[in-house]
């Protein structure tokens, strides 16, 4: 009889990798409270958080930690988290490790639905005669619609008669991808000052506007997707054999797929509303947690919640804190981080994405 | 009195751009009996087992399990009435051999105590003899041994499926052909076993050797056409030989003194 010991001993790791998750999360989200322009030492943010607000000498520090670092920090756990999961979603949902989001241009959707609204928005509404300005929450619910319509249109493009064709999907993601920016590229020439900083801001992402508005705002969107991740890790697992591999293994496997696309969606929607287009979360953490506790969606997906959210945090603290008082968009730190692990991950372990 | 068809097609069509690729073929698998299918390429082995299995709808016919309509069946249901080993599975990710084999038990045997699943996928990783591969990445193993891990995946499902389904069907879409002699020896003694066992099996092979060794039922396809049925013996003959296959390879004799040749003996 066999003895698969060291899978065994893998399973029952399970708890002890999401419980070791948790906890760099909450470490991260700590430190990305306490520091910044003002630094608040752990333990004065731990007694603002248990509720000594009152307590006059901690006035101070309760206004920043309550009023700005906990919305932004919680605002960065949620992206994070999003553009994470709708990464493992994309790459179970293609058998490829190298699918995206951002790759098969839902996140350019959104970011040129968010651009088209910087840009046009005053504009429209003068032409239309409504008295300026825009209503706060134009931005984050175009960029939430034009992530769903680029999933949509590329949905119809590659499905026939029920069936989606994931190469097809794939290349029309792409071509999609490349006309939003060039859309978008096009739009900073009709742009001024003001808003080529707000596009650049928005283009390369940012938690800096966080408020609790905004949290409040993701939340509902976020909660589905962390709610409905745990039933697709079956599936997933099965579809990694093929799609006709795992319809013989009970899967209903276009229910499946819709439900993944659509989960995608909104993760990735929700996301670009409250942080703009940030890349590589999606295609980084769900990888190296791939070489480091394995492919199991199962696991994957929860753990990618957990790392995603650590990962964009931590790559937040660092874009407040190089240039300050200044902030680099965040999207430059996570493509910096980002990019040489990638590469060094593809090099270390090319077997892995040799069958790609 | 023949025992009650597991799985009866009638007349199944399927017409894909004007041309039939499976042509008014009917057959019934009764329980305990291994099928071969064989035929040249493109006669439409695959796509027959793909009908069968209820992966592909005809365009015309029906398949039915145990009397119901295939496409009546739901997908979570049927897996654990029917298994199918594909022809070859290539992984994106690098899930270990023995969760890949485990991915069979996953959904139906959900209802199983947890030892009850560990004792199953220890016996599929011992019966396809890749339990020394278990903790092995599935992408870093050779053709034959990822396909004897699909092998060991599809008896798990197998196994799984025989505490809630009664009459079984397995599918093997041409389990033998990145084998080496002994565990294309070893898969069909499993295949045997199993309709020993009352499974109903229904395989693709290209060696006519192995096929006239295991099958009770030999189905000789041509064109999408169902051209001859019936034990080995009877439907393997000189004229059939050269006019389905193209070859004028006489059957039952010696090629000659200097060429060897190997009869595969059934255990």
């Amino acid at each position: 009889m066999g003895d698969p010991r060291g899978l065994l001993n893998r399973r029952a790791a399970q708890p002890w990798v999401l419980a070791a998750l948790t906890l760099l999360m909450l470490a991260v989200a700590l430190l990305s409270v306490s520091l910044g322009a003002i630094r608040i030492p752990p333990e004065r943010v731990l007694a603002v958080l248990t509720g000594s607000a009152g307590d006059p000498a901690l006035a101070r520090d309760a206004l920043v930690v309550l009023n700005i670092r906990l919305p932004r920090t919680l605002l960065g756990l949620m992206v994070g988290a999003e553009l994470a999961v709708s990464g493992a979603l994309m790459q179970g949902l293609f058998r490829n490790p190298l699918a995206d989001p951002a790759l098969v241009g839902v996140s350019s959707g959104a970011g040129f639905a968010a651009a088209c609204i910087i840009v046009l928005g005053d504009r429209l509404l003068a032409y239309a005669g409504v008295p300026g300005p825009l209503p706060y929450l134009a931005l984050p619910a175009g960029a939430f619609l034009g992530g769903l319509s680029a999933t949509l249109i590329l949905y119809g493009l590659a499905t026939r008669s029920g069936r989606t064709a994931v190469a097809t999907m794939l290349l029309a993601g792409i071509a999609l991808g490349a006309l939003s920016g060039a859309l978008t590229g096009l739009l900073t020439y009709a742009s001024d000052d003001r808003q080529l900083r707000d596009l650049t801001f928005w283009s390369l992402g940012s938690l800096g506007g966080a408020t609790w508005g905004k949290v409040a705002a993701s939340a509902p969107l976020i909660l589905p997707v962390l709610v409905a991740v745990p039933f697709l890790g079956r599936g997933l697992n099965a579809l990694v054999l093929g799609e006709a591999e795992a319809f013989h293994l009970g899967i209903p496997v276009e229910r499946l797929k819709r439900a993944c696309i659509f989960l995608v969606a909104v993760a990735v929607g929700a996301s670009v509303a409250g942080a703009g287009v940030i890349g590589f979360v999606g295609l980084v953490v769900p990888h190296a947690l791939r070489l480091a506790i394995g492919p199991e969606h199962r696991l994957l997906l929860p753990a990618s919640a957990l790392l995603g959210g650590a990962f964009l945090v931590l790559a937040d603290v660092v874009a407040r804190l190089v240039a300050a008082p200044a902030e680099l968009p965040i999207g430059i730190v996570t493509a910096l981080v980002g990019a040489p692990v990638f590469l060094w991950l593809l090099l270390g372990r090319a077997r892995v994405v040799a069958d790609a | 009195m023949p025992e009650p068809a597991l799985l009866s097609a009638r007349d199944l069509t399927v017409t894909v751009a004007g041309r039939d690729l499976v042509r008014d073929v009917s057959l019934d698998v009764a329980a305990g009996s291994l099928q071969v299918i064989v035929g040249p390429n493109g006669a439409g082995k695959s796509t027959l087992l793909r009908l069968l299995c209820g992966e592909l709808r005809p365009s015309r016919g029906q398949v039915a399990y145990g009397g119901e309509a295939v496409g009546a069946i739901p997908a979570w249901r049927l897996a654990a009435m029917r298994a199918v080993l594909p022809q070859a599975a290539r992984l994106a990710f690098p899930f270990a051999a023995s969760e890949v084999a485990r991915i069979g038990l996953d959904g139906i045997g959900r209802g199983l105590k947890p030892r009850d699943r560990d004792a199953i996928l220890a016996r599929a990783l011992d019966r396809a003899d890749v339990t020394h591969l278990a903790t092995r990445a599935y992408p870093t193993l050779s053709g034959g041994e990822q396909a004897r891990v699909q092998f060991a995946r599809v008896l798990c499902q197998m196994e799984a499926g025989r505490t809630v389904a009664d009459g079984q069907v397995l599918f093997l879409d041409e389990p033998t052909a990145s084998l080496d002699l002994r565990h294309q020896g070893a898969l069909l003694d499993a295949a045997a076993a199993l309709a020993a066992s009352g499974v109903a099996v229904v395989a693709i092979l290209h060696d006519l050797n192995l096929a006239a060794a295991y099958a009770d039922t030999l189905l000789v396809l041509e064109d999408g056409r169902l051209v001859a049925s019936g034990r080995p013996a009877d439907v393997l003959r000189d004229n059939l030989i050269a006019r389905v296959f193209g070859v004028r390879w006489p059957v039952g004799k010696i090629p000659g003194p200097d060429q060897p040749f190997i009869l595969p003996h059934r255990t």
